[in-house]
């Protein structure tokens, strides 16, 4: 995987997996250009995460998808796929702790997602490609 | 270390230090659970929330029974606990059960408690299907914590409106019917 389209807007558009590849509710680890995302299928809708878990460096991609959210396997810490925002433990933080929110509940790298002929394709920073495995 | 216990395992097609990944943070989510539960049900006060103190009160100390039925089988397995217990608690499968902003606030105190449960539910459906069929005594220790983490899901879900949980209280608090048999000195 990792055919690149070059972009006008900044975004090489990189080929990550076939569509089908994703069965829906499920989450697919795909490499592209060196950078392993977590990709979603929810509700017909694929979408894209950097694979690394922004709490402790869990794989998000062998995470599930659960509520709606990416689940980390290693703590449980759960994302929205759309936005990248941390969901869970968010909802039961409390309020007056914004030291704890600082720490934990970083939101998830979220990437740029086109279907094109049954093919998923990822848009990444033209300038800073991902070297991160 | 059982020689044999973990060489059946591995023979069964686990990935044994995965496994023990696993069961050291399900173990820490127990310890950490039972010292954030204290603090809930010290709060847990006022007409709504001396009702709620007793059932804080079982899941509490069923969290410290599945602690200290896990640890044995994780020394069987050849793993260990960390040496320094803030290593332990980082390493939580479930993130922290911390006091709400406002204590009195009874709802919210049982949102942080259901949502605990919910996540303890997932570890040990987790472990289950891992080591169905594969590792008769961890899935045993798992599916006895799975029934009692599923009840407390369900008390607290009782409170907090969605529909009764179908079973009434523990005899005694703390009583453990599942994991109990797990214990070093049994219930």
């Amino acid at each position: 995987m990792g055919n690149s389209t070059p972009g006008a807007d900044g975004v090489r558009w990189v080929f990550a997996a076939g569509l089908d590849d994703i069965p829906e509710g499920t989450v697919r680890s795909a490499t592209v250009d060196g950078m392993r995302l977590a990709l979603v299928k929810r509700e017909g809708e694929v979408y894209a995460l950097d694979a690394v878990c922004p709490h402790q460096q869990g794989p998000l991609d062998q995470g599930e998808l659960w509520r709606g959210a990416v689940e980390c396997p290693w703590h449980r810490f759960r994302y929205d796929p759309v936005t990248g925002a941390n969901i869970y433990p968010a909802n039961v933080y409390p309020d007056d702790a914004p030291e704890l929110k600082r720490r934990d509940l970083r939101p998830a790298q979220v990437f740029p997602v086109e279907v094109r002929g049954g093919k998923i394709f990822v848009g990444l920073p033209a300038e800073a490609p991902a070297v991160r495995k | 270390m059982g020689k044999v216990a973990r060489e059946v395992v591995e023979k069964a097609g686990i990935n044994v230090d995965e496994l023990l990944k696993k069961l050291v943070r399900a173990a820490a989510a127990e310890f950490t659970t039972f010292y954030y539960y204290t603090i809930l049900r010290v709060n847990a006060i006022g007409f709504d929330g001396e009702g709620l103190k007793e059932i804080i009160e079982d899941a509490r100390i069923e969290d410290r029974n599945h602690f200290e039925a896990l640890t044995p089988r994780i020394y069987e397995l050849g793993g260990s606990l960390p040496r320094d217990i803030r290593d332990f608690a980082k390493d939580s499968a479930c993130p922290d059960a911390y006091l709400p902003k406002n204590p009195k606030d009874i709802k919210e105190m049982l949102h942080v408690l259901v949502e605990a449960e919910r996540c303890a539910i997932r570890v040990y459906t987790d472990i289950c299907q891992i080591t169905f069929g594969k590792d008769p005594r961890t899935y045993d220790l798992s599916l006895g914590i799975l029934h009692e983490e599923i009840e407390h899901e369900a008390w607290f879900s009782e409170y907090l409106g969605e529909g009764p949980s179908g079973h009434f209280r523990r005899g005694v608090p703390g009583e453990s019917p599942y994991a109990g048999k797990f214990l070093v000195v049994p219930k």
